[in-house]
């Protein structure tokens, strides 16, 4: 009788042992399939909206043109077919790769982004923002993303300063995903800015011949005619190879009173949009301008070649004075789908001139933009997923990238932890 | 003893479940789960490289030509540094065979099986294309009266304008006549052909601008062209326009304006000789805004009531987004943006309605439409400022009639390519 009661003892012992073991055992192999499932479900969502936003221009079809607000978001360039952006309505995005905002005439703006010489100010009161893009999407609540539009082609601009010698000189390089392109081929203009009697002088000087970059990637572009000493100047390049298409540009000017364009109203019901010109820092200084709209057609490149042969695409001149009492001027660009530069040149009667370039449509400039919330941190352990286009910009080539993770809370687990590709 | 024994065969048991059902329940790799979408990126490198026609140009080389090189480090700058390719280019044969042209890559182990493709195919720029116009069953007189001065059309002459809509619209027409004289205007006026065409449902183009050309005659005598009442010192001539009007509605005409305030003048330089516009055009003589009030009421069959017209000056205007799907469907690529200062706000009113609008309307006024009247006839209004672009009322027209272009290719085996691209993981099985 002992001998069975042990016997039983350690049979249940056994028995209730495996019991837990295999539950176990089952239970992770079920919650990797759930896992993976979810993860697979949450990687499709990426795709179908990288592509819902990709190949629909929203609605209204023109929204990235008005001051409208869209009932429907999507960032298709309305005029064209395929992934194809619209660089206007990237422009009315709130994006989070912002400087710090500015106020002017009693309204605030968002500061796209900011470089060197270059702005794109935009009103808050007119931006689609990150909460409104998700609700037309049909993702608010349930998925956070986050939108990157990121040029291709990048170029690193510099000026070659000359022992004894005014001259103008500048370096080029061309990098595409960390690969100095050798052989890319050079479209560039020169817009310089010199004291006139009453208004600075504007003045374009672009390139006579194509140049290629070496086998490090490098070009130098010479300017001889150019005293770099005297004036103010600002340099567009446009690279491309083999169907790769990028702009970079390099402002130099040494004013510290400057112009700063910034966009009043996308649109002021007459088929222009309202710039701002305001002085910034505020000062008493008076300030002579000329604002030159320089339109750059359906496509970057093949406008430097029109404007080379035609020898003007500039629109509408603008002159004025801006002082402390009057610390904006209103200009109107058109707004014609259309993307351009707004070239403002400024000076005062003591200093030399100065130059800002306001980018009419995001890929003007070659601007990147990151729109969205912000990834989660790693150490949430929340699965975000990844996925990439190649579009076009205003004729330039860009990768636009989508991350996207649940908001449902599930973490990723086991082997499918950590973030895709 | 026994029971420990069933116990472990019950263990065996489960055991030998969990391995099979582990066998048959495989899970995918994580790569798979939640990778980039490698088929899409494809297709959009593709799409991205060939913009331009810059794949078209390089396919066809031969494969010494450095041009490869170049293309291979587009494709590597262009994709991120964890992504794998093969770019392979096939040549299509006669017998639909593919053989392969060359192929590059940046791994020599393979993409593993998760890799994905997109192709696409690239015609050569040897293939021409050709397309047939549907005809529109009507015939189109465009007016080129040696006799009649124009106005408006600064640096052009009717004439000139004339030709070059002829070489452009009459692909699309059954039959083109070019009315040379006012006295074939008064011909057709009155239903009379001039080279056996059909004068109903006729479409006539004004090239003059702002001047219509006035017959002498029956078309400029009093109570048909001429107002007798008009107090002195008017605009006498306002009656040609109403009997102009009359006309278009009778025979279910398309009359055209090409630019500026239509029926703003009259001219025939026999007729008005010592006459001139006030502004030193002779032989031609001001209705004022007292013709297109005329014309609409004639075409409205509405008694002839002598009083003045308005225009509006919205500006800038912006080609509507049907006129962008016309442009591109019919190859007509005028400027998207014109300046409009005589835009009208016709739009049921005098029985018509805008069937198809150039421009987007800037609050009540039109820059450019065609209205469809409900009794018969249209009227095509370009209340554009000069100088005229003719490319305009080319592309108001086709907006009317829509006529369908039947598209053929010649090609041949030879000239076309396939362009694949293979995509994979960095460490995708």
């Amino acid at each position: 009788v002992p001998g069975a009661t042990i016997d039983h003892l350690v049979a249940v012992i056994i028995f209730l042992v495996a019991i837990l073991l295999f539950v176990n055992l089952f239970s992770q192999n079920l919650q990797s399939a759930i896992l993976y499932q979810r993860n697979s479900q949450l990687a499709t969502e990426a795709s179908d909206l990288l592509d819902s936003i990709s190949l629909n221009p929203g609605n209204p079809q023109n929204w990235g043109t008005t001051n409208s607000t869209p009932t429907l978001f999507g960032l298709q360039d309305p005029a064209q077919e395929g992934y194809v952006i619209s660089p206007f309505s990237l422009m009315r995005l709130n994006a989070s790769n912002t400087g710090n905002p500015i106020s002017c005439n009693g309204a605030w703006y968002c500061n796209v982004t900011m470089i060197s010489g270059g702005y794109l100010f935009v009103p808050f009161n007119r931006i689609v923002n990150y909460t409104t893009a998700a609700r037309l999407s049909g993702v608010n609540g349930s998925y956070g993303f986050q939108l990157s539009m990121i040029p291709i082609l990048t170029m690193s601009i510099s000026r070659i300063p000359l022992m004894n010698a005014s001259a103008l000189q500048i370096s080029v390089t061309v990098t595409g995903s960390g690969l100095r392109l050798a052989s890319a081929s050079l479209n560039y203009y020169l817009i310089t800015s010199t004291n006139g009697p009453k208004y600075p002088k504007f003045q374009i000087l672009t390139s006579s011949t194509m140049q290629y970059t070496n086998a490090t990637g490098s070009a130098v572009l010479r300017f001889p005619s150019v005293n770099a000493t005297n004036c103010a100047y600002a340099l567009v390049v446009y690279a491309n190879l083999k169907g790769l298409f990028g702009v970079g540009y390099f402002v130099s000017t040494t004013m510290a009173n400057r112009i700063t364009p910034i966009v009043g109203s996308f649109n002021d019901g007459k088929g222009n949009a309202t710039i701002l010109l305001a002085q910034f820092p505020p000062s008493n200084i008076k300030l002579s301008f000329n604002a030159t709209f320089l339109v750059l057609g359906n496509s970057v490149s093949s406008a430097v070649q029109m404007y080379i042969r035609n020898g003007t695409v500039s629109l509408p001149t603008v002159s004025g004075l801006v002082n402390g009492q009057n610390q904006y001027m209103q200009i109107q660009i058109p707004n014609n789908n259309q993307a351009g530069i707004l070239v403002v040149m400024y000076n005062s009667t003591k200093t030399s001139p100065g130059i800002s370039l306001l980018p009419w449509g995001i890929g003007s400039l070659g601007l990147t933009l990151v729109y969205g919330s912000a990834i989660p941190s790693s150490s949430n352990k929340d699965w975000v997923t990844t996925d990439i286009r190649q579009v076009t910009i205003a004729g330039e080539s860009y990768q636009f990238k989508i991350a996207l993770w649940s908001l449902a809370g599930y973490q990723a687990q086991g082997p499918s932890g950590g973030t895709s590709a | 003893m026994m029971r420990t024994v069933e116990v472990i065969m019950v263990i065996v048991i489960l055991a030998s479940a969990f391995v099979i059902g582990s066998f048959f329940a495989v899970l995918p790799s994580p790569r798979q789960i939640s990778s980039v979408n490698l088929g899409e990126l494809s297709l959009t490198t593709l799409q991205m490289l060939d913009q331009n026609n810059e794949l078209n140009q390089i396919v066809f080389r031969a494969t010494s030509d450095p041009s490869w090189g170049y293309l291979q480090t587009a494709l590597t700058a262009s994709l991120p540094l964890n992504i794998l390719y093969n770019f392979t280019v096939y040549n299509m044969t006669n017998t639909g065979q593919y053989k392969l042209l060359n192929s590059f890559s940046n791994t020599k182990t393979g993409l593993g099986t998760s890799s994905e493709t997109a192709s696409i195919i690239v015609p050569s720029s040897n293939v021409t294309f050709s397309f047939a116009p549907q005809k529109i069953p009507t015939t189109l007189y465009i007016l080129n009266c040696s006799d009649a001065n124009g106005w408006w059309i600064t640096g052009y002459t009717a004439q000139t304008l004339a030709s070059n809509l002829q070489s452009m619209l009459s692909p699309y027409f059954n039959r083109t006549v070019m009315v040379q004289t006012t006295t074939q205007l008064g011909q057709i006026l009155n239903g009379s052909t001039l080279q056996g065409e059909t004068v109903k449902n006729a479409t006539v183009i004004n090239t003059f601008g702002e001047a219509v050309p006035i017959p002498g005659g029956y078309y400029s005598s009093n109570g048909v062209g001429y107002d007798t009442n008009a107090k002195p010192g008017g605009y006498h001539y306002a009656e040609y326009a109403y009997t102009v009007g009359q006309r278009v509605r009778q025979w279910n005409w398309t009359w055209v304006s090409i630019v500026g305030w239509p029926f703003y003048y009259v001219s025939n330089t026999a007729l008005l000789s010592g006459k001139q516009n006030s502004w030193g055009i002779y032989g031609m003589n001001m209705t004022s805004s007292n013709g297109l009030q005329a014309f609409l009421e004639g075409l409205n069959n509405q008694g002839y009531n002598y009083a003045t017209s308005t225009t509006g000056s919205p500006g800038v205007v912006n080609l509507s987004p049907s006129a962008i799907y016309y442009c591109n469907y019919y190859g007509i690529y005028p400027s998207p943006y014109q300046t409009s200062t005589r835009a009208l706000n016709i739009n049921n009113t005098f029985g018509l309605t805008a069937t198809s609008i150039v421009f987007n309307p800037v609050g009540q006024w039109i820059a450019a439409a065609t209205y469809r009247h409900t009794g018969g006839g249209a009227f095509t209004a370009i209340g554009l400022t000069r100088i005229p672009d003719i490319r305009i009322a080319a592309l108001a027209l086709l907006m009317y009639y829509h006529p369908a272009l039947y598209a053929s290719a010649s090609t041949s085996a030879s000239s076309t390519k396939l362009v694949v691209l293979q995509l994979g993981l960095q460490g995708g099985g």
